[in-house]
Protein backbone atom coordinates (compact mmCIF):
# COMPACT_ATOMS: atom_id res chain seq x y z
CA UNK A 1 0.00 0.00 0.00
CA UNK A 2 1.07 3.46 -0.55
CA UNK A 3 2.30 5.81 1.61
CA UNK A 4 0.48 8.14 0.14
CA UNK A 5 -2.54 6.97 0.58
CA UNK A 6 -2.35 6.08 4.46
CA UNK A 7 -1.07 9.62 5.31
CA UNK A 8 -4.37 10.72 3.28
CA UNK A 9 -6.55 8.44 5.47
CA UNK A 10 -4.28 8.65 8.83
CA UNK A 11 -4.47 13.10 8.22
CA UNK A 12 -8.36 12.64 7.63
CA UNK A 13 -9.28 10.75 10.26
CA UNK A 14 -7.44 12.54 12.73
CA UNK A 15 -9.74 16.05 11.92
CA UNK A 16 -12.04 16.59 14.79
CA UNK A 17 -15.98 14.84 13.85
CA UNK A 18 -14.44 12.28 11.81
CA UNK A 19 -14.54 8.86 13.03
CA UNK A 20 -13.04 6.86 9.98
CA UNK A 21 -11.80 7.72 6.73
CA UNK A 22 -11.00 4.91 3.98
CA UNK A 23 -9.44 5.31 0.26
CA UNK A 24 -11.45 2.73 -1.83
CA UNK A 25 -11.73 1.83 -5.38
CA UNK A 26 -14.61 3.79 -6.51
CA UNK A 27 -15.09 0.72 -9.35
CA UNK A 28 -14.81 -2.36 -6.88
CA UNK A 29 -15.70 -0.80 -3.73
CA UNK A 30 -12.88 -2.39 -1.77
CA UNK A 31 -10.88 -0.72 0.87
CA UNK A 32 -7.06 0.54 -0.47
CA UNK A 33 -6.16 2.16 3.10
CA UNK A 34 -8.62 2.79 6.09
CA UNK A 35 -8.34 4.14 9.43
CA UNK A 36 -11.61 3.04 11.40
CA UNK A 37 -12.84 2.32 14.60
CA UNK A 38 -12.95 -1.71 14.96
CA UNK A 39 -16.68 -1.35 15.05
CA UNK A 40 -16.75 -0.55 11.67
CA UNK A 41 -16.77 -2.50 9.11
CA UNK A 42 -14.49 -1.07 6.54
CA UNK A 43 -15.39 -3.70 3.38
CA UNK A 44 -19.39 -2.30 3.98
CA UNK A 45 -18.91 1.34 3.87
CA UNK A 46 -16.69 0.71 0.70
CA UNK A 47 -18.77 -1.16 -1.33
CA UNK A 48 -21.49 1.50 0.46
CA UNK A 49 -19.45 4.79 -0.51
CA UNK A 50 -18.63 3.35 -3.94
CA UNK A 51 -22.16 2.66 -4.62
CA UNK A 52 -23.21 6.19 -4.01
CA UNK A 53 -20.21 7.93 -5.76
CA UNK A 54 -20.66 5.88 -8.82
CA UNK A 55 -24.36 6.29 -9.03
CA UNK A 56 -24.26 10.32 -8.11
CA UNK A 57 -21.35 10.54 -10.73
CA UNK A 58 -24.02 8.95 -13.18
CA UNK A 59 -26.70 11.17 -12.00
CA UNK A 60 -24.02 14.68 -12.56
CA UNK A 61 -22.67 13.31 -15.77
CA UNK A 62 -25.89 12.53 -17.23
CA UNK A 63 -27.22 16.20 -16.23
CA UNK A 64 -23.99 17.65 -18.15
CA UNK A 65 -22.85 18.87 -14.71
CA UNK A 66 -19.63 17.56 -15.57
CA UNK A 67 -17.45 15.12 -13.41
CA UNK A 68 -18.63 14.77 -9.71
CA UNK A 69 -16.06 15.61 -6.71
CA UNK A 70 -18.25 15.18 -3.46
CA UNK A 71 -20.74 13.70 -2.26
CA UNK A 72 -21.95 14.07 0.93
CA UNK A 73 -25.09 12.51 2.78
CA UNK A 74 -26.49 13.78 5.97
CA UNK A 75 -28.66 11.52 8.41
CA UNK A 76 -30.09 11.46 12.13
CA UNK A 77 -26.99 10.24 12.87
CA UNK A 78 -24.24 11.28 10.77
CA UNK A 79 -22.40 11.84 7.69
CA UNK A 80 -20.77 10.29 5.31
CA UNK A 81 -18.72 12.59 2.55
CA UNK A 82 -16.97 10.73 -0.25
CA UNK A 83 -14.55 12.89 -2.23
CA UNK A 84 -13.35 11.78 -5.68
CA UNK A 85 -9.85 10.97 -6.56
CA UNK A 86 -10.02 9.33 -10.17
CA UNK A 87 -10.65 5.57 -9.81
CA UNK A 88 -10.17 6.17 -6.05
CA UNK A 89 -12.65 7.92 -3.86
CA UNK A 90 -11.71 9.33 -0.17
CA UNK A 91 -14.36 8.06 2.47
CA UNK A 92 -15.11 10.07 5.84
CA UNK A 93 -17.58 9.19 8.43
CA UNK A 94 -18.56 12.42 10.36
CA UNK A 95 -20.40 12.68 13.42
CA UNK A 96 -23.68 14.72 12.78
CA UNK A 97 -21.67 17.76 15.25
CA UNK A 98 -18.58 17.66 13.36
CA UNK A 99 -16.45 20.63 11.42
CA UNK A 100 -18.47 19.91 8.02
CA UNK A 101 -16.54 23.03 6.56
CA UNK A 102 -13.18 21.84 7.55
CA UNK A 103 -13.55 18.09 6.58
CA UNK A 104 -14.58 18.95 3.27
CA UNK A 105 -11.76 20.75 3.12
CA UNK A 106 -9.63 18.38 4.50
CA UNK A 107 -11.05 15.47 2.77
CA UNK A 108 -10.61 17.51 -0.87
CA UNK A 109 -6.89 17.54 0.13
CA UNK A 110 -6.82 14.24 0.86
CA UNK A 111 -8.65 13.74 -2.18
CA UNK A 112 -5.52 15.37 -4.14
CA UNK A 113 -2.85 13.70 -2.29
CA UNK A 114 -4.51 10.19 -3.79
CA UNK A 115 -4.89 11.75 -6.88
CA UNK A 116 -0.96 12.67 -6.81
CA UNK A 117 0.11 9.33 -5.87
CA UNK A 118 -1.91 7.79 -8.14
CA UNK A 119 -0.21 9.96 -10.81
CA UNK A 120 3.09 9.40 -9.89
CA UNK A 121 2.95 5.63 -10.14
CA UNK A 122 1.70 4.37 -6.36
CA UNK B 1 -62.64 8.42 17.76
CA UNK B 2 -64.21 4.82 17.55
CA UNK B 3 -62.44 2.07 19.54
CA UNK B 4 -60.73 -0.05 16.65
CA UNK B 5 -62.73 -3.29 16.08
CA UNK B 6 -60.89 -6.63 17.62
CA UNK B 7 -60.99 -8.24 14.57
CA UNK B 8 -58.68 -5.34 12.79
CA UNK B 9 -56.51 -5.58 15.62
CA UNK B 10 -56.38 -9.41 15.55
CA UNK B 11 -55.51 -9.21 11.82
CA UNK B 12 -52.66 -6.54 12.32
CA UNK B 13 -50.99 -8.33 15.31
CA UNK B 14 -50.95 -11.49 13.16
CA UNK B 15 -49.74 -9.65 9.87
CA UNK B 16 -46.72 -8.77 11.98
CA UNK B 17 -46.14 -11.83 13.54
CA UNK B 18 -45.86 -13.25 9.95
CA UNK B 19 -44.18 -10.57 8.79
CA UNK B 20 -42.14 -8.25 11.29
CA UNK B 21 -41.44 -5.71 8.33
CA UNK B 22 -45.40 -5.10 7.70
CA UNK B 23 -46.31 -1.77 7.72
CA UNK B 24 -49.59 -3.19 9.93
CA UNK B 25 -47.20 -1.93 13.34
CA UNK B 26 -48.82 1.41 12.65
CA UNK B 27 -52.54 1.03 12.77
CA UNK B 28 -51.68 -1.21 15.48
CA UNK B 29 -49.60 1.46 17.15
CA UNK B 30 -52.65 3.63 17.08
CA UNK B 31 -55.15 1.09 18.48
CA UNK B 32 -53.04 0.53 21.03
CA UNK B 33 -52.76 4.71 21.56
CA UNK B 34 -56.32 5.02 20.91
CA UNK B 35 -56.94 2.36 23.75
CA UNK B 36 -55.03 3.94 26.41
CA UNK B 37 -51.87 1.17 25.31
CA UNK B 38 -49.00 3.51 24.78
CA UNK B 39 -46.21 1.82 25.98
CA UNK B 40 -47.07 -1.33 23.53
CA UNK B 41 -48.09 1.68 21.01
CA UNK B 42 -44.12 3.02 21.65
CA UNK B 43 -42.80 -0.78 21.45
CA UNK B 44 -44.69 -1.01 17.81
CA UNK B 45 -43.40 2.46 16.78
CA UNK B 46 -39.94 1.96 17.55
CA UNK B 47 -39.66 -1.55 16.46
CA UNK B 48 -41.46 -0.33 12.95
CA UNK B 49 -39.16 1.77 12.66
CA UNK B 50 -36.11 -0.06 12.71
CA UNK B 51 -37.79 -1.14 9.80
CA UNK B 52 -39.04 1.30 8.17
CA UNK B 53 -36.51 4.62 9.22
CA UNK B 54 -38.08 6.64 7.08
CA UNK B 55 -41.71 6.52 7.71
CA UNK B 56 -42.96 10.07 8.60
CA UNK B 57 -46.18 8.96 10.02
CA UNK B 58 -44.44 6.51 12.35
CA UNK B 59 -42.23 9.31 13.74
CA UNK B 60 -44.94 11.49 13.65
CA UNK B 61 -46.79 8.49 15.85
CA UNK B 62 -43.68 8.45 17.88
CA UNK B 63 -43.56 12.16 18.66
CA UNK B 64 -47.28 12.14 20.00
CA UNK B 65 -46.28 9.06 22.18
CA UNK B 66 -43.27 10.53 23.63
CA UNK B 67 -45.14 14.11 23.92
CA UNK B 68 -48.21 12.22 25.60
CA UNK B 69 -45.57 10.66 28.38
CA UNK B 70 -43.68 13.74 28.96
CA UNK B 71 -40.45 13.20 26.83
CA UNK B 72 -40.38 16.33 24.95
CA UNK B 73 -36.64 16.24 24.53
CA UNK B 74 -37.43 12.75 22.53
CA UNK B 75 -41.09 14.67 20.93
CA UNK B 76 -38.71 17.06 19.48
CA UNK B 77 -36.38 14.48 17.95
CA UNK B 78 -38.78 12.84 16.14
CA UNK B 79 -40.75 16.08 15.35
CA UNK B 80 -36.96 16.91 13.54
CA UNK B 81 -36.89 13.78 12.07
CA UNK B 82 -40.33 14.65 10.49
CA UNK B 83 -39.50 17.74 9.15
CA UNK B 84 -35.70 16.27 7.57
CA UNK B 85 -38.02 13.60 6.00
CA UNK B 86 -41.06 15.82 5.35
CA UNK B 87 -39.94 19.24 5.74
CA UNK B 88 -43.85 20.83 5.29
CA UNK B 89 -45.04 18.74 7.90
CA UNK B 90 -47.32 21.22 10.08
CA UNK B 91 -47.32 19.38 13.16
CA UNK B 92 -44.11 19.30 13.34
CA UNK B 93 -43.23 22.47 12.44
CA UNK B 94 -45.52 23.59 15.13
CA UNK B 95 -44.31 21.04 17.64
CA UNK B 96 -40.81 22.48 17.14
CA UNK B 97 -41.94 25.83 17.26
CA UNK B 98 -43.51 25.55 20.58
CA UNK B 99 -40.48 23.88 22.09
CA UNK B 100 -38.16 26.04 20.83
CA UNK B 101 -40.54 28.75 22.42
CA UNK B 102 -40.51 27.01 24.99
CA UNK B 103 -36.49 26.87 25.30
CA UNK B 104 -36.82 30.81 24.80
CA UNK B 105 -35.27 29.97 21.56
CA UNK B 106 -37.34 33.30 19.48
CA UNK B 107 -35.29 32.54 16.29
CA UNK B 108 -35.93 29.05 15.70
CA UNK B 109 -39.00 28.36 17.31
CA UNK B 110 -39.86 31.77 14.27
CA UNK B 111 -38.43 30.22 11.82
CA UNK B 112 -40.90 27.08 12.98
CA UNK B 113 -43.93 28.32 13.15
CA UNK B 114 -43.65 31.01 10.14
CA UNK B 115 -43.12 27.90 8.33
CA UNK B 116 -45.90 26.28 9.64
CA UNK B 117 -48.19 29.59 9.33
CA UNK B 118 -47.47 29.17 5.77
CA UNK B 119 -49.39 25.77 6.06
CA UNK B 120 -52.15 27.01 7.94
CA UNK B 121 -52.72 30.54 7.83
CA UNK B 122 -55.34 29.98 9.92
CA UNK B 123 -54.34 27.98 12.89
CA UNK B 124 -54.35 30.17 15.91
CA UNK B 125 -52.07 28.87 18.03
CA UNK B 126 -49.32 29.10 15.51
CA UNK B 127 -50.57 33.19 14.98
CA UNK B 128 -50.81 33.45 18.69
CA UNK B 129 -46.88 32.28 19.03
CA UNK B 130 -46.25 34.37 16.56
CA UNK B 131 -47.50 37.10 17.44
CA UNK B 132 -45.71 36.46 21.31
CA UNK B 133 -42.58 36.27 19.39
CA UNK B 134 -43.23 39.74 18.18
CA UNK B 135 -44.16 41.08 21.27
CA UNK B 136 -40.75 39.84 22.97
CA UNK B 137 -38.94 40.70 20.27
CA UNK B 138 -39.80 44.26 20.36
CA UNK B 139 -39.62 44.46 23.98
CA UNK B 140 -37.66 41.82 25.28
CA UNK B 141 -36.31 43.71 28.62
CA UNK B 142 -40.06 44.73 29.57
CA UNK B 143 -42.08 42.49 31.93
CA UNK B 144 -44.92 44.69 31.16
CA UNK B 145 -48.43 43.33 30.73
CA UNK B 146 -51.56 44.50 32.21
CA UNK B 147 -51.01 44.88 35.88
CA UNK B 148 -47.79 43.00 35.21
CA UNK B 149 -49.24 40.04 37.60
CA UNK B 150 -46.88 37.61 36.88
CA UNK B 151 -45.34 38.76 33.84
CA UNK B 152 -42.15 37.78 34.76
CA UNK B 153 -38.56 39.32 33.20
CA UNK B 154 -37.60 37.69 30.52
CA UNK B 155 -33.97 37.64 31.23
CA UNK B 156 -32.79 34.75 28.77
CA UNK B 157 -31.09 32.99 30.75
CA UNK B 158 -33.63 30.01 31.24
CA UNK B 159 -35.73 28.32 29.55
CA UNK B 160 -39.13 30.84 29.73
CA UNK B 161 -41.13 27.75 31.55
CA UNK B 162 -38.63 27.40 33.47
CA UNK B 163 -38.36 30.91 34.56
CA UNK B 164 -42.06 31.76 34.79
CA UNK B 165 -42.75 28.75 36.83
CA UNK B 166 -41.19 30.64 39.83
CA UNK B 167 -44.03 33.35 39.49
CA UNK B 168 -47.15 30.56 39.46
CA UNK B 169 -48.58 31.39 42.90
CA UNK B 170 -51.29 29.81 44.74
CA UNK B 171 -54.74 28.61 43.46
CA UNK B 172 -57.77 29.54 41.52
CA UNK B 173 -59.02 29.41 38.25
CA UNK B 174 -58.17 31.22 34.91
CA UNK B 175 -61.26 31.71 32.68
CA UNK B 176 -59.29 31.10 29.54
CA UNK B 177 -56.38 32.94 28.21
CA UNK B 178 -58.20 33.92 24.78
CA UNK B 179 -60.12 35.77 26.76
CA UNK B 180 -57.21 38.38 28.31
CA UNK B 181 -56.57 41.35 27.09
CA UNK B 182 -53.85 41.76 24.50
CA UNK B 183 -50.80 43.03 27.25
CA UNK B 184 -51.72 40.27 29.47
CA UNK B 185 -51.43 37.75 26.51
CA UNK B 186 -53.95 35.07 25.21
CA UNK B 187 -51.12 33.61 26.01
CA UNK B 188 -49.00 32.45 28.93
CA UNK B 189 -46.68 34.69 30.57
CA UNK B 190 -43.36 32.70 28.99
CA UNK B 191 -44.00 33.80 25.81
CA UNK B 192 -45.04 30.01 25.08
CA UNK B 193 -48.69 30.04 23.44
CA UNK B 194 -51.60 28.89 25.39
CA UNK B 195 -52.49 25.50 23.86
CA UNK B 196 -48.94 24.23 24.12
CA UNK B 197 -47.55 21.79 26.88
CA UNK B 198 -44.46 24.25 27.24
CA UNK B 199 -46.38 27.16 28.10
CA UNK B 200 -46.20 28.25 31.62
CA UNK B 201 -48.52 28.81 34.47
CA UNK B 202 -50.24 31.18 34.96
CA UNK B 203 -49.81 34.33 37.44
CA UNK B 204 -52.58 33.13 39.71
CA UNK B 205 -52.57 29.47 39.79
CA UNK B 206 -54.60 27.38 38.08
CA UNK B 207 -57.10 24.44 37.97
CA UNK B 208 -57.23 21.50 36.02
CA UNK B 209 -59.99 21.54 33.58
CA UNK B 210 -62.55 17.97 34.28
CA UNK B 211 -59.27 16.94 36.47
CA UNK B 212 -62.49 15.36 38.41
CA UNK B 213 -61.81 16.78 41.74
CA UNK B 214 -62.01 19.92 40.92
CA UNK B 215 -58.74 20.76 43.33
CA UNK B 216 -57.00 23.28 42.49
CA UNK B 217 -53.14 21.62 41.46
CA UNK B 218 -50.06 22.60 43.24
CA UNK B 219 -47.79 24.33 41.46
CA UNK B 220 -44.61 23.57 40.93
CA UNK B 221 -41.35 26.00 41.19
CA UNK B 222 -38.80 25.74 39.19
CA UNK B 223 -40.14 22.88 36.74
CA UNK B 224 -41.15 23.81 33.59
CA UNK B 225 -44.83 24.01 32.93
CA UNK B 226 -47.38 22.78 30.92
CA UNK B 227 -50.52 23.68 29.71
CA UNK B 228 -54.16 21.92 29.50
CA UNK B 229 -56.63 23.02 27.10
CA UNK B 230 -59.93 23.52 28.22
CA UNK B 231 -61.53 20.69 26.44
CA UNK B 232 -64.86 22.21 26.90
CA UNK B 233 -64.23 23.02 30.78
CA UNK B 234 -67.39 24.50 32.54
CA UNK B 235 -65.55 28.17 33.22
CA UNK B 236 -64.42 29.14 30.05
CA UNK B 237 -66.23 31.49 28.35
CA UNK B 238 -66.03 31.66 24.38
CA UNK B 239 -62.62 32.81 22.93
CA UNK B 240 -62.44 36.24 21.69
CA UNK B 241 -59.90 38.80 20.13
CA UNK B 242 -56.66 37.05 19.24
CA UNK B 243 -57.66 33.95 19.92
CA UNK B 244 -60.36 32.97 17.07
CA UNK B 245 -63.11 30.99 18.63
CA UNK B 246 -62.90 27.24 17.41
CA UNK B 247 -59.96 27.57 15.99
CA UNK B 248 -57.92 23.94 15.15
CA UNK B 249 -57.70 22.20 18.75
CA UNK B 250 -58.81 25.23 20.80
CA UNK B 251 -61.61 24.60 23.01
CA UNK B 252 -64.48 27.19 22.83
CA UNK B 253 -63.16 28.63 26.34
CA UNK B 254 -59.87 28.86 25.74
CA UNK B 255 -57.21 26.79 27.24
CA UNK B 256 -56.14 26.66 30.90
CA UNK B 257 -52.98 26.14 32.61
CA UNK B 258 -51.95 23.41 35.13
CA UNK B 259 -48.32 23.02 36.33
CA UNK B 260 -46.59 20.25 34.55
CA UNK B 261 -45.14 17.21 36.50
CA UNK B 262 -42.01 15.35 35.27
CA UNK B 263 -43.38 12.67 33.29
CA UNK B 264 -41.45 9.74 35.80
CA UNK B 265 -43.90 10.91 38.65
CA UNK B 266 -47.63 11.21 37.19
CA UNK B 267 -49.47 8.00 37.75
CA UNK B 268 -51.70 6.37 35.04
CA UNK B 269 -54.50 7.81 36.86
CA UNK B 270 -53.68 11.03 36.76
CA UNK B 271 -54.80 13.08 33.70
CA UNK B 272 -52.23 14.29 31.02
CA UNK B 273 -50.71 17.11 30.13
CA UNK B 274 -51.91 17.85 26.27
CA UNK B 275 -52.05 20.76 23.93
CA UNK B 276 -54.69 22.40 22.29
CA UNK B 277 -53.78 20.83 18.87
CA UNK B 278 -53.57 16.85 20.27
CA UNK B 279 -56.48 14.91 18.50
CA UNK B 280 -59.54 14.14 20.56
CA UNK B 281 -59.13 10.33 20.83
CA UNK B 282 -56.95 10.52 24.13
CA UNK B 283 -58.75 7.42 26.40
CA UNK B 284 -56.85 8.97 29.40
CA UNK B 285 -57.75 12.85 29.10
CA UNK B 286 -60.79 13.29 31.32
CA UNK B 287 -63.23 16.75 31.27
CA UNK B 288 -66.32 17.18 28.96
CA UNK B 289 -66.27 16.64 25.47
CA UNK B 290 -64.87 19.41 23.68
CA UNK B 291 -67.57 21.64 22.06
CA UNK B 292 -67.65 21.53 18.35
CA UNK B 293 -65.14 23.03 16.52
CA UNK B 294 -66.40 24.75 13.75
CA UNK B 295 -62.90 25.19 12.28
CA UNK B 296 -62.61 24.25 8.74
CA UNK B 297 -59.32 22.06 9.35
CA UNK B 298 -61.71 19.39 11.36
CA UNK B 299 -64.99 18.74 9.25
CA UNK B 300 -66.17 15.70 11.64
CA UNK B 301 -64.65 14.08 14.50
CA UNK B 302 -64.89 10.67 12.93
CA UNK B 303 -63.27 12.16 9.47
CA UNK B 304 -59.89 14.32 10.82
CA UNK B 305 -58.05 16.15 8.39
CA UNK B 306 -54.30 16.76 8.06
CA UNK B 307 -54.83 19.98 9.28
CA UNK B 308 -56.74 18.51 12.94
CA UNK B 309 -54.47 16.53 13.43
CA UNK B 310 -51.40 14.58 13.76
CA UNK B 311 -51.86 10.71 12.75
CA UNK B 312 -54.16 9.33 15.20
CA UNK B 313 -55.58 6.14 14.62
CA UNK B 314 -56.18 2.96 12.25
CA UNK B 315 -57.04 2.96 8.86
CA UNK B 316 -57.66 6.69 8.38
CA UNK B 317 -59.63 7.75 5.42
CA UNK B 318 -58.29 9.73 2.65
CA UNK B 319 -56.95 13.27 3.83
CA UNK B 320 -59.69 15.78 3.25
CA UNK B 321 -57.99 18.73 2.17
CA UNK B 322 -59.02 22.17 3.39
CA UNK B 323 -60.00 23.93 0.68
CA UNK B 324 -58.42 27.53 2.05
CA UNK B 325 -55.20 25.68 1.65
CA UNK B 326 -55.93 24.95 -2.62
CA UNK B 327 -56.96 28.48 -2.82
CA UNK B 328 -53.67 29.87 -0.82
CA UNK B 329 -52.49 32.69 -3.01
CA UNK B 330 -48.66 31.57 -2.52
CA UNK B 331 -49.08 28.56 -5.42
CA UNK B 332 -48.09 29.87 -8.99
CA UNK B 333 -50.50 27.93 -10.97
CA UNK B 334 -47.75 27.35 -13.53
CA UNK B 335 -45.38 24.43 -11.49
CA UNK B 336 -42.11 25.77 -13.55
CA UNK B 337 -42.31 28.85 -11.67
CA UNK B 338 -43.26 27.08 -8.30
CA UNK B 339 -39.51 28.00 -7.05
CA UNK B 340 -39.49 31.48 -8.57
CA UNK B 341 -39.18 33.45 -5.81
CA UNK B 342 -35.66 31.42 -5.03
CA UNK B 343 -34.61 31.47 -8.20
CA UNK B 344 -35.08 34.94 -9.11
CA UNK B 345 -31.76 36.30 -7.74
CA UNK B 346 -27.96 34.75 -7.03
CA UNK B 347 -26.11 31.84 -8.17
CA UNK B 348 -29.04 29.32 -8.25
CA UNK B 349 -29.15 27.14 -11.68
CA UNK B 350 -32.78 26.47 -10.93
CA UNK B 351 -34.47 23.95 -8.67
CA UNK B 352 -36.56 20.51 -9.39
CA UNK B 353 -39.41 19.19 -7.15
CA UNK B 354 -39.21 15.01 -8.35
CA UNK B 355 -41.34 12.32 -7.75
CA UNK B 356 -40.67 8.91 -6.63
CA UNK B 357 -40.19 7.95 -10.37
CA UNK B 358 -37.75 10.74 -11.01
CA UNK B 359 -40.09 13.10 -13.17
CA UNK B 360 -39.91 16.46 -12.65
CA UNK B 361 -43.24 17.67 -10.78
CA UNK B 362 -42.61 21.45 -10.60
CA UNK B 363 -39.82 23.92 -10.99
CA UNK B 364 -36.98 23.89 -13.52
CA UNK B 365 -33.08 24.24 -14.13
CA UNK B 366 -31.33 26.96 -16.15
CA UNK B 367 -27.69 26.52 -17.70
CA UNK B 368 -28.36 24.17 -19.98
CA UNK B 369 -28.63 21.36 -17.24
CA UNK B 370 -30.47 18.14 -18.11
CA UNK B 371 -33.42 18.22 -15.56
CA UNK B 372 -34.91 15.02 -17.19
CA UNK B 373 -32.28 13.62 -17.35
CA UNK B 374 -31.46 14.64 -13.53
CA UNK B 375 -34.19 13.80 -12.63
CA UNK B 376 -34.10 9.88 -14.04
CA UNK B 377 -30.83 9.22 -12.94
CA UNK B 378 -30.88 10.78 -9.24
CA UNK B 379 -33.48 8.13 -7.77
CA UNK B 380 -30.50 5.35 -8.52
CA UNK B 381 -28.11 8.04 -6.20
CA UNK B 382 -30.87 8.65 -3.81
CA UNK B 383 -31.64 4.27 -3.15
CA UNK B 384 -27.74 3.71 -2.30
CA UNK B 385 -28.03 6.86 0.08
CA UNK B 386 -31.06 5.77 1.76
CA UNK B 387 -28.92 2.34 1.82
CA UNK B 388 -25.99 3.86 3.20
CA UNK B 389 -27.74 5.24 5.98
CA UNK B 390 -29.89 2.06 6.97
CA UNK B 391 -26.67 -0.21 6.97
CA UNK B 392 -24.78 2.24 8.88
CA UNK B 393 -27.38 2.63 11.26
CA UNK B 394 -27.40 6.38 11.42
CA UNK B 395 -31.22 6.60 10.92
CA UNK B 396 -33.33 9.02 8.50
CA UNK B 397 -31.30 10.64 5.79
CA UNK B 398 -32.38 14.33 5.05
CA UNK B 399 -29.61 15.73 2.87
CA UNK B 400 -27.46 14.50 0.09
CA UNK B 401 -25.02 17.07 -1.54
CA UNK B 402 -23.51 16.66 -4.62
CA UNK B 403 -20.51 19.03 -6.35
CA UNK B 404 -19.11 18.78 -9.68
CA UNK B 405 -16.57 21.22 -11.18
CA UNK B 406 -19.65 23.41 -12.31
CA UNK B 407 -22.51 22.75 -10.00
CA UNK B 408 -23.48 22.21 -6.59
CA UNK B 409 -26.76 20.13 -6.13
CA UNK B 410 -28.73 19.79 -2.51
CA UNK B 411 -31.35 17.01 -2.55
CA UNK B 412 -33.84 16.90 0.20
CA UNK B 413 -36.69 14.42 0.54
CA UNK B 414 -40.15 15.77 0.64
CA UNK B 415 -43.28 13.91 2.05
CA UNK B 416 -41.48 10.82 2.31
CA UNK B 417 -41.45 10.09 -1.59
CA UNK B 418 -40.41 13.17 -3.45
CA UNK B 419 -37.63 15.15 -3.96
CA UNK B 420 -36.31 19.03 -4.07
CA UNK B 421 -33.53 19.41 -5.58
CA UNK B 422 -31.20 22.67 -5.74
CA UNK B 423 -28.83 23.54 -8.37
CA UNK B 424 -26.42 26.18 -7.79
CA UNK B 425 -23.34 27.36 -9.57
CA UNK B 426 -20.11 26.10 -8.23
CA UNK B 427 -18.96 29.35 -6.83
CA UNK B 428 -22.18 29.72 -4.49
CA UNK B 429 -21.21 29.57 -0.98
CA UNK B 430 -21.98 25.58 0.47
CA UNK B 431 -24.31 27.28 3.15
CA UNK B 432 -26.05 29.57 1.10
CA UNK B 433 -26.79 26.77 -1.00
CA UNK B 434 -27.98 24.44 2.02
CA UNK B 435 -30.26 27.05 3.43
CA UNK B 436 -31.56 27.70 -0.10
CA UNK B 437 -32.73 23.95 -0.48
CA UNK B 438 -34.46 23.75 2.94
CA UNK B 439 -36.57 26.89 1.86
CA UNK B 440 -36.99 25.12 -1.70
CA UNK B 441 -38.09 21.83 0.73
CA UNK B 442 -40.68 24.09 2.35
CA UNK B 443 -42.21 25.56 -0.51
CA UNK B 444 -42.06 21.79 -2.07
CA UNK B 445 -43.63 20.34 0.75
CA UNK B 446 -46.70 22.70 0.88
CA UNK B 447 -46.92 21.84 -3.03
CA UNK B 448 -46.99 18.40 -2.89
CA UNK B 449 -49.38 18.46 0.18
CA UNK B 450 -52.28 20.08 -1.70
CA UNK B 451 -51.38 18.20 -5.18
CA UNK B 452 -50.13 14.87 -3.94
Amino acid sequence: MSDAYRDAVIRLSHVPGVSGAMVVDAVAGVAVAQELTPDVSGTAIGALAGALFGRSAQATEGAGLGELDVVQLRADGGHVLVAGAGSLIVVALLADDAQIGRVRMEAQHSAALVRQAMETGF
Amino acid sequence: MKTPAPADLHRWSEELARNPASLAFLPLARAYRRMGRRDLAMQLCLRGLEYHPTHVEAHALLALLYFEAGERAKAADEWATVLRLKPGNFEALRGMGFRHLEQGDLGKARQHLERAALIRPDDATVQEALRLIRQREAAPAHSGGAGGAGRARDTGTRPAASRLAKSSTGAGTRAGSATQPPTAGSSTPGGVPAGHPGAAAPPRGAVKAGAGSGAPVESRPARPQSVRPAAGGPAGPPATGAQPAGSPGMGTGGPRFVPGRPSGTRSRSEPRFRPAWLPDDQPSTPGPPRPAAPAPARHEPSTPTRAAAPPSGGPQPPPTRPARVVESPALPPDPTRLFETLTGSGPLLGVLLLDRRGLVLAGGLSGGVQADELGANLGGAIDEAIRTATHLELGAWWGLTLETGQAVLQVRPVDGDALVVVAAERSAPAGWVMRAADHAATIAGRFVEVFS
